[in-house]
């Protein structure tokens, strides 16, 4: 069958501006729908980019030719990294934006790529077997598509809840997509509710200040982007302040007016983004919180203040930010609220984030369960370059669980689904030694080559740098210094990359920059872990390359625990590996599986 | 389940047997076997073609200071039982040297075998029919309703309890270094605490003393040992063949009838234990006869439970204290008798009932304390120990927190394949329920 060569991209947030970008620049004519044009990469919630385990994700999609990590250093005004004082596994870049710039980088890295952004309200899929053929607007229009990928973020049957005000939408002032989420439940895919919260925004010129502990700039700025270093708009402060036990008996005193502890609110929310509201039930023994006072932009004069999201009545909320030191005289331009939205069961998808039962419709972002804008991206990029490699005929792209945290992550979706909006952790990822974001370039290089988003130029300058990092690694372990390794030496604390080079005309010749000569120091003091984690790598490559029929009969197998044949059967995982992720697959579950699929196989004589 | 590996693994009847049996399967099992095999210059015709024929040897294995005789067979691939290149060494059926061998392939390369695995490949190369596939994969998947027993009991009481103090132990530090890596920016970060370093060690210590008692039973049979003993003709031989249910031992009304042990594997109400018979004490002092009193008094110290028989007929020259590890039994129990303990009488059944429950009670006590763990378990036992020790130094020299995090989380990984428990999950559960996180 012939497929229509055109993408829609359902939805302009983080995830649909990588998805339709992607698929773009991998030659599929691609079109993004939005209910407003004008939104696409709008921040929805807080005007940072990055942190703890984010910030790694967000130069790997750059490092695949993404680009968020280059929109969020062409409008950052505040760069951190986390963890600096750990090791180099940790650090985690994070940064503050412009919002407005932001959405405008981001609009012009889509418009770049050809992109067409239309508005319109997609209010159903409309198939051809089982295969996709059209989306169907709400206005009745359809556009032919041979791929779709929905990125429909918290507009998904979106209600916005705000004390006792409750009203449709997935953002303030902006509709929602209820006829959707209606069709992809009468697809037979499994659905579920998820909430999330966002704070009130506050006039940055109603703030005292003075009286508060600034926090600055990290300077030099850590950028994301391996691909350019464009100059960096000017860095602003953020402040810090806490709030105090007389706001929490305010909020405490108002509870029963919160929807979520009145029982409006069916969604389960992130146990590690709670309300302020949550906190303070929660941990009634703390009387103070951290708040982050994050300014939205340069020329903009709203601030984010990070660390009391709520869905508390308008008025409760201006009188416990007032009792907040600092905050006295604070003007709200807009109140906090919190969202509830529909998601698709991710254990609907397969490894690269399509629907199993429905060939050629994608899944990206909080559709999937997941929170945050760089897990949005991530797996927009991938959806949207798998919907488009899918179209052209080639193989996929599936990263592992030790070669990127978008591999952990899309991973753990599709194999364990959600119970509560799913976010990025280090300690989400077995391997996390091995994803430090200082090599995502490297790692993720022959990937990124053999996929084409980035360009040709881009492709031949990361191969270089590759050979050169392998080369420089052999030279390290052969050549000796005064007894030892050159890299026994580098795990000693005075002998540093410069030691090397004087030690080792070859290394000379390689003629490392100093990024390489960084990288390769970090890599050198963690060689006898990493070794460990790769050598874990190959034990289960067996069990990841022995593969699972796609159709096997799993109700066929006498003698399977009925737990692992529902679950089997309705994941159908493609390799040993993936199944044994499976949370309650058991190893003699496996090999009971194992004896039935042999046999499937001789008869097929596929064995 | 793949290409490549060379698997190894104890082929025999578990327990102390005349023959034991170390069965490989795998491309370099030939490899191995050759490298501590040597041929006598008197084996067997297959010699002739050099030990990596295949065929019969005869010869001798070398393991450390010892040289033990054996027999090797060789099966070449696709003419063997699993289809790749087999190899067989028996050797005489100590269950501690069965282990040193497997121990020692697995320090060459081998890996051990995954429960049924050999049958897996068997069938996987077309060697069996899914049949009888299946009916072996149902044995190795409960090797008897007893052994299911023993391992609820055991995850019910010491194992899982030392588990979950190894978790205690692993997160009172692991959670304060997460925080560190996932939650820095947030006011939840707490110091490492300052008994670290003794809760590891404490953790690591006792996981070895598990893997330790693990060891020790494999070695003295993997199964329950049950020791009869006492003087000669008291009738230990009828008593064991009763409790066996077969006519295992040569009974006679001769004192000094039994010299070597005898073994028997039986079930005493769904426990799985094996049953010794040995020689009457105190008979005759030929070498024979020495060698026959030494072998009993090793196997006592292993038994876990020493039935101390005596005629009730007979004045008790001397009379056995009846303790933990031991019962006293009274046979001949038809012809009366009235001292203190259990009367029997093999022939017509008296008191055999409960004498069974007498046992089934005495060694379900010490099975709940102990534990029996198998070899893979007792590994992993030693790998989580080995980890905490290592996170435990890593600290005392104040080594980067991810690096001390790496090995804390491969002991939970070890741990978790004991327990089944999924390791990551519960370790952000117990950060979300003890710390205030969100900014």
């Amino acid at each position: 069958m012939n497929r229509v060569q055109r993408i829609v991209v359902v939805g302009g947030g983080h995830a649909g501006a990588e998805a339709s970008r992607a698929a773009a620049l991998l030659g599929v004519e691609t079109v993004l729908l939005t209910l407003d044009p004008s939104a696409v990469g709008r921040m929805s919630c807080n005007p940072s980019i990055g942190g703890q385990a984010k910030g790694q994700i967000v130069r790997e999609v750059d490092a695949l030719g993404g680009l968020m990590g280059r929109a969020a250093d062409r409008s950052g005004i505040h760069f951190r990294v986390l963890n600096r004082s750990k090791g180099p596994a940790m650090h985690s870049p994070r940064a503050q934006c412009d919002r407005t710039l932001y959405e405008q980088e981001v609009r012009g890295f889509v418009d770049a790529a050809g992109v067409k952004v239309l508005r319109g309200e997609v209010a159903g899929l409309r198939f051809d077997g089982r295969n996709i053929a059209a989306v169907v607007l709400a206005d009745g229009t359809e556009i032919e598509c041979g791929a779709v990928v929905l990125t429909t973020g918290t507009f998904l049957g979106g209600v916005l809840h705000a004390g006792e005000d409750t009203q449709h939408g997935g953002r303030l002032g902006e509709g929602a997509a209820h006829l959707l989420s209606r069709n992809l439940s009468s697809m037979g895919l499994r659905m579920g509710r998820l909430k999330t919260g966002t704070p009130p925004r506050l006039l940055r010129s109603s703030i005292a200040w003075e009286q508060l502990e600034l926090q600055p700039s990290e300077e030099p700025p850590q950028r994301f982007s391996f691909l350019d270093e464009p100059l960096l708009p000017r860095r602003v402060d953020c402040a810090i302040t806490r709030t105090t036990p007389e706001v929490h008996a305010v909020i405490a005193g108002n509870l029963h007016r919160s929807p979520m502890f009145a029982g409006r609110i069916q969604g389960r929310g992130p146990r590690y983004c709670p309300s302020i509201e949550d906190k303070i039930h929660r941990f009634a023994d703390k009387d103070s919180h951290q708040i982050f006072l994050e300014p939205e932009g340069l020329d903009n004069n709203l601030i984010y203040p990070n660390g009391i999201s709520t869905s508390l009545p308008k008025d409760v909320q201006e009188e416990f930010v007032r009792l907040i030191p600092g905050l006295e005289q604070a003007e709200f331009a807009a109140h906090g609220y919190a969202v509830e939205y529909d998601h698709v069961d991710p254990t609907e998808c397969d490894h690269t984030l399509g629907l199993k039962a429905w060939p050629g419709v994608y899944l990206g972002g909080q559709i999937n369960g997941t929170t945050g804008y760089e897990e949005a991206a991530g797996q927009g990029f991938l959806a949207g370059a798998n919907a488009a490699l899918a179209l052209t005929g080639a193989a996929p792209l599936v990263l592992g669980r030790h070669e990127a945290y978008l591999g952990v992550l899309v991973d753990d979706l599709v194999l364990r689904g959600v119970s509560e909006p799913y976010r990025m952790f280090t300690s989400l990822a077995e391997h996390r030694l091995l994803l430090r974001h200082h090599d995502a370039d490297v790692r993720l290089a022959e990937h990124a080559i053999r996929l084409g988003v980035l360009e040709s130029a881009q492709c031949v300058h990361v191969a270089q740098r590759r050979e050169r990092r392998e080369r420089a690694q052999v030279l390290l372990v052969q050549q000796r210094f005064q007894g030892r390794s050159l890299e026994e030496q580098l795990r000693t604390p005075n002998f540093g990359f410069a030691d090397a080079l004087a030690a080792s005309p070859e290394l000379q010749q390689l003629r490392l920059d100093q990024r390489d000569q960084d990288e390769l120091g970090m890599a050198a003091r963690y060689s006898g872990y990493v070794a460990r984690e790769l050598d874990s790598v190959e034990r289960r490559r067996a069990e990841e390359g022995r593969h699972l029929p796609t159709g096997f009969d799993y109700a066929a197998v006498s003698h399977l625990r009925a737990e692992a044949r529902e679950k089997l059967g309705r994941i159908r995982p493609t390799t040993v590996g993936q199944a044994m992720r499976i949370p309650g697959i058991s190893p003699a579950d496996m090999a009971t599986v194992l004896l039935h699929v042999s046999v499937a196989e001789r008869k097929s004589g596929t064995a | 389940m793949d290409a490549g590996r060379t698997i190894v693994a104890v082929a025999s009847a578990r327990g102390p047997s005349q023959r034991g049996i170390v069965r490989l399967s795998g491309p370099q099992s030939v490899a191995f076997v050759s490298s501590m095999f040597s041929a006598s210059p008197f084996g067997g015709p297959a010699a002739r073609g050099g030990t990596a024929a295949a065929g019969l040897h005869e010869g001798s294995i070398e393991l450390g200071c010892l040289r033990v005789p054996c027999t090797l067979w060789l099966r070449l691939a696709p003419r063997s039982f699993t289809g790749e290149d087999c190899a067989e060494l028996h050797v005489p059926g100590a269950p501690l040297l069965l282990a040193q061998i497997v121990q020692h392939l697995c320090d060459l390369g081998a890996e051990r075998a995954a429960p049924g695995e050999f049958t897996r490949l068997a069938f996987a190369h077309g060697k069996l029919d899914l049949s009888q596939a299946e009916a072996v994969a149902q044995l190795t998947a409960a090797a008897g309703e007893a052994e299911r027993r023993v391992a609820l009991a055991l995850l019910a009481g010491g194992l899982s309890r030392r588990l979950l103090e190894l978790e205690a132990a692993v997160h009172h530090v692991l959670i304060p270094l997460e925080l560190g890596f996932d939650f820095s920016d947030q006011d939840v970060l707490v110091p490492l605490p300052e008994d670290g370093i003794a809760r590891l060690g404490e953790a690591a210590q006792a996981l070895e003393a598990l893997a330790e008692q693990g060891r020790a039973r494999e070695a003295a049979s993997g199964r329950r040992l049950v020791l009869l003993r006492g003087l000669p003709n008291a009738g230990k031989s009828t008593l064991f063949n009763a409790l066996v249910g077969s006519q295992r031992a040569l009974v006679s009304g001769e004192a000094g009838t039994t010299r070597d042990l005898v073994y028997a594997d039986a079930e005493c109400l769904g426990m799985a234990l094996t049953f010794v018979d040995s020689a009457g004490a105190d008979v005759g002092c030929t070498a024979v006869e020495l060698a026959a009193q030494a072998a009993r008094e090793n196997v006592a110290t292993q038994a876990d439970l020493l039935l101390e028989v005596q005629a009730g007929t007979q004045a008790a020259a001397h009379v056995p204290m009846s303790g933990p590890r031991s019962l006293s039994v009274w046979t001949h129990a038809d012809l009366g008798g009235d001292q203190d303990g259990l009367h029997v009488c093999a022939l017509n059944g008296l008191g055999m009932d409960a004498l069974r429950a007498a046992i089934h009670a005495a060694l379900r006590q010490s099975c709940a304390d102990v534990g029996v763990l198998n070899l893979r378990q007792a590994e992993a036992c030693r790998e989580a120990a080995a980890a905490l020790r290592c996170a435990a130094s890593g600290i005392g020299h104040n080594a980067p927190g991810e690096l001390v995090a790496a090995d804390l989380h491969a002991a939970l990984r070890a741990a978790s394949a004991l327990s089944g428990r999924d390791a990551p999950g519960a370790l952000l559960d117990r950060i979300f329920s003890g710390f205030c996180i969100g900014k």
